[in-house]
């Protein structure tokens, strides 16, 4: 390279410094959140509700928000764009919100929308409405609500209240015929955003929800849980008896059991090991009997819920714990395609067993 | 006819010659004081009872050795022809009038009795103390940096390699000035091949002089036009004897306290002589620390610029206001943002180098104030950009090797010019750019990325870590030294 060259490079370097493509940050509306909506609008059926935080200050928290009415999430984006001075961009989107009539109508175009562009990661949070998903994002009582639901899905997900559902999650257990996705469901309720529960999906369709108590029984039947607690109520002559039981591990297997060629019953079978630290029951848990019996009783009660919420799937025909996926590896190919997938579920038997170590009870014995 | 004309001419030649024989000491001395005709400082003293005139110059000669070793005898004769202390060793006998004139220059003083001149070494030049090196300082280890002088850096290397197997070769260099460079090596451990390169680089050195250590390696190095330097030069004794010891050769430049090393690698001038000293823990902590400095100093500002101008998306959630928030009332681009706030830098840090520590003081609060709070007041730069700036600075102070440190800044100018233009990908072409450059570079023959590229596996004990010295086996393959067992 000869000097001329070099020279001219960095003459060139210099002076096209901002012919580009460039994204200069405060000139951006950086969504942090989304919602989707389905209106009876004659301009579009697609409601889009969009936040971004307010920049042009470092202290303020100030979020702003747009919306628009249109018939597809590009055309969405594009209608947003001219509502605010900047250029909207979403890169930083960190969850989306389907409201409730939208997510019962059918997420597929808005997911499959997410997934190919390229500036959306496959991180994406998707969150379920229980009303308009627009009235979540216009909480007025936390600045940024963007955030706000982020770091509760975190800690929520951490406990292993509900099931942490990206883009990525939602879209290949839909594609999967084995499973239905499920994803959190939230709530406004006096003005503060609340956890539900989980919302249940048939395909890409909305179709039911568990509270979060129900919640936290599928995340023991979905997945190996790390810690997490439940208190159980039981009724005991009269009085309610209140357990609270701390597990730190719980395993989960799911056994398939054929007669011939065909799939007789599923059995799903939870191992689980903790502590009880609270039993407001009449006589003390000290002796190794009693203990027993606790477990018994607990055992017992976690299988009561579980069938309960397998009777809720069944009702539904959704297939959210991924049960497909085992009875098709289980069949050869041949005989999972002549299966028929939609009555599946309805159709199977699934029996629970849960079997409970309580270890200790708590610090002063 | 011929015949006459040419043996008259030849005994015209003849009787000539014995004519200026015969002139020759009265000649002599008189050529030589008319070659130092307009030096006022050179003194001529007469004994005219003795025939002796001596001739010195009086700020190159030390006072007490010309009294002790010249003037004492001197006055003890008593006799015109019993002069025994010229026959004493320290006396040179010569005719030769170039052997004089030299010998005055480098601070002997020149005696001249009968027909004959003698040269006794006096010398004695005030000289800088032996003082801890200003530019190379450390905690653990000797405090001792070399001196302008090569005598007593040579004596300083000497002492510290007790060996007669360190050979020392002199070479003039400098039409004019006619200064010294000595090649060192230690016979048996450097490779034979390379020590004689080395001197066949220097002697084929045409420049009227050299002042200087960092000069010379510029005029033999074996790429001129490189951004990097490709001689690692150290001013503390200690440092030398390692790398003589290593097989490295030293090449010491008279009137220069920085000593060379050939061949150094890029990754030497990220080592200091605290990493040895201390604990190989704690060493090779501090050398990784060095690395990373190296990799912010020249990266950090471009990370930000391209990050604030094209790649929103990588920025933390938490960041991003507080980001948007600093640069929503600067009224330039990022890129030059960070220009201007990068050469304000350098013009405080060049303002720094220059003035006076007493001054340098004032430099410091102007900068601290005007930049550090009045720039974001103003809104001419973000508070991000401040720290970023700031951290870029401290960690190319980071790097021990001051000549290193500037190509690391001048490669960062570059690093950000791509950045703003083309964002992390301007990034990617930079740092690909500076590996090509940096692996087509060689240290006197010897690859500047070694042992990294190409991989000398045994190396690695002294390069990212400095392994405990159980460890340290063999001698680096960079000097290709003929001896690669080390302890031998």
């Amino acid at each position: 390279m000869d000097r001329k060259t070099v020279i001219w490079g960095i003459f060139a370097c210099l002076l096209l410094a901002g012919c580009n493509d460039q994204k200069v940050i405060e000139d951006l509306a950086i969504i942090s959140m989304m919602s989707f909506d389905q209106t009876d609008d004659p301009t579009g059926d697609l409601k889009v509700t969009a936040s971004f935080p307010n920049l042009t200050s470092e202290t303020s928290n100030e979020e702003q928000i747009i919306e628009t009415i249109a018939n597809s999430k590009k055309e969405a984006e594009d209608l947003l764009s001219s509502k605010t001075k900047q250029q909207v961009v979403n890169g930083q989107i960190h969850s989306i919100i389907l409201g409730e009539r939208f997510a019962r109508n059918g997420v597929k175009s808005v997911i499959s929308s997410m997934e190919r562009d390229q500036e959306i990661g496959s991180q994406v949070k998707v969150v379920v409405a229980d009303q308009e998903g627009t009235e979540i994002i216009r909480t007025e009582v936390v600045p940024d609500i963007g955030s706000y639901i982020d770091k509760m899905l975190k800690t929520e997900s951490e406990k292993f209240t509900i099931p942490e559902t990206d883009i990525h999650h939602f879209s290949r257990d839909y594609y999967d015929d084995g499973i239905d996705p499920i994803a959190p469901l939230f709530r406004k309720q006096d003005g503060r955003i609340v956890l539900v529960g989980t919302a249940l999906f048939r395909n890409d369709r909305y179709v039911d929800h568990l509270d979060l108590i129900q919640s936290k029984i599928l995340m023991l039947l979905l997945s190996k849980v790390e810690r997490s607690e439940l208190t159980i109520k039981m009724a005991q002559e009269e009085k309610i008896r209140n357990v609270h039981f701390d597990y730190v591990t719980s395993h989960r297997n799911i056994n398939v059991y054929k007669k011939g060629r065909e799939v007789d019953h599923i059995k799903i079978v939870v191992k689980m090991r903790g502590s009880v630290l609270e039993d407001t029951g009449e006589e003390s848990i000290s002796s190794t009997k009693e203990i027993h019996e606790l477990e018994r009783l607990v055992a017992r009660h976690i299988e009561h819920k579980a069938e309960d919420i397998i009777e809720i799937l069944k009702e539904n025909q959704t297939d959210s714990l991924g049960l497909g996926q085992y009875i098709r590896q289980s069949l050869s190919y041949e005989e999972w395609r002549t299966l028929d997938k939609e009555r599946l579920i309805e159709t199977t038997p699934v029996s629970v067993e849960v079997d409970v170590t309580i270890k200790d009870t708590g610090m002063s014995q | 006819m011929k015949r006459r004309t040419t043996k008259l001419l030849h005994k015209l030649k003849e009787l000539k010659q014995e004519a200026v024989e015969k002139d020759h000491s009265a000649s002599l001395q008189k050529q030589v004081i008319e070659n130092f005709s307009g030096c006022d400082d050179l003194v001529q003293r007469t004994f005219p009872e003795l025939d002796i005139t001596i001739i010195y110059f009086l700020h190159m000669v030390n006072e007490n050795l010309l009294e002790m070793d010249l003037l004492v005898p001197i006055y003890h004769a008593s006799d015109e022809t019993k002069l025994p202390f010229l026959k004493r060793s320290n006396f040179h006998k010569t005719d030769d009038e170039k052997k004089v004139i030299n010998g005055i220059l480098n601070g002997e003083a020149a005696v001249f009795h009968q027909d004959h001149a003698y040269l006794i070494n006096i010398s004695g030049p005030k000289q800088r103390e032996i003082q801890p090196s200003e530019t190379e300082t450390t905690i653990t280890g000797p405090h001792e940096g070399f001196v302008e002088s090569s005598e007593i850096n040579l004596s300083m290397i000497r002492r510290r390699v007790k060996s007669a197997h360190l050979k020392i070769n002199e070479i003039p260099v400098g039409e004019v000035s006619k200064g010294s460079v000595f090649v060192l090596h230690i016979k048996g451990i450097a490779n034979d091949e390379v020590v004689g390169d080395m001197i066949n680089r220097i002697e084929k050195i045409e420049i009227d002089a050299v002042y200087d250590a960092h000069m010379l390696t510029q005029l033999i190095e074996d790429q001129p036009n490189a951004l990097f330097p490709q001689f690692m030069l150290r001013e503390r004794p200690d440092a030398i004897a390692a790398a003589l010891v290593e097989g490295k050769i030293v090449v010491v430049v008279d009137g220069s306290p920085a000593v060379i090393i050939s061949p150094s690698s890029f990754f030497d001038f990220f080592q200091t002589g605290d990493d040895y000293y201390q604990r190989w823990i704690t060493g090779t902590a501090t050398r990784l620390l060095r690395f990373g400095a190296f990799i912010i100093t020249i990266g950090f500002t471009a990370l930000y610029v391209s990050v604030t101008t094209f790649q929103y998306e990588m920025i933390p959630q938490s960041l991003l206001t507080t980001l948007a928030g600093s640069r929503s009332k600067v009224p330039f681009n990022p890129l030059y943002e960070a220009l201007i706030m990068e050469i304000t830098l350098e013009f405080l840090r060049e303002a720094g180098a220059r003035l006076p520590t007493k001054v340098g003081q004032t430099i410091g609060i102007v900068g601290g104030i005007v930049i550090g709070q009045a720039a974001v007041q103003a809104g001419i730069t973000s508070n991000v950009l401040i720290i970023v700036v700031a951290s870029s600075a401290i960690t190319s102070f980071v790097v021990p090797s001051y000549v290193m440190s500037a190509s690391i800044r001048l490669a960062r100018f570059g690093l950000i010019l791509l950045a703003g233009l083309l964002g992390n990908l301007g990034i990617v072409i930079g740092v690909i750019l500076l590996v090509i450059h940096l692996s087509s570079l060689t240290s006197a023959g010897a690859p500047y990325l070694a042992p990294l590229s190409p991989f000398f596996r045994k190396d690695w004990v002294d390069f990212l870590l400095r392994a405990p010295y159980s460890l340290m086996k063999t001698r680096p393959a960079l000097p290709r030294s003929s001896n690669k067992k080390r302890k031998q």
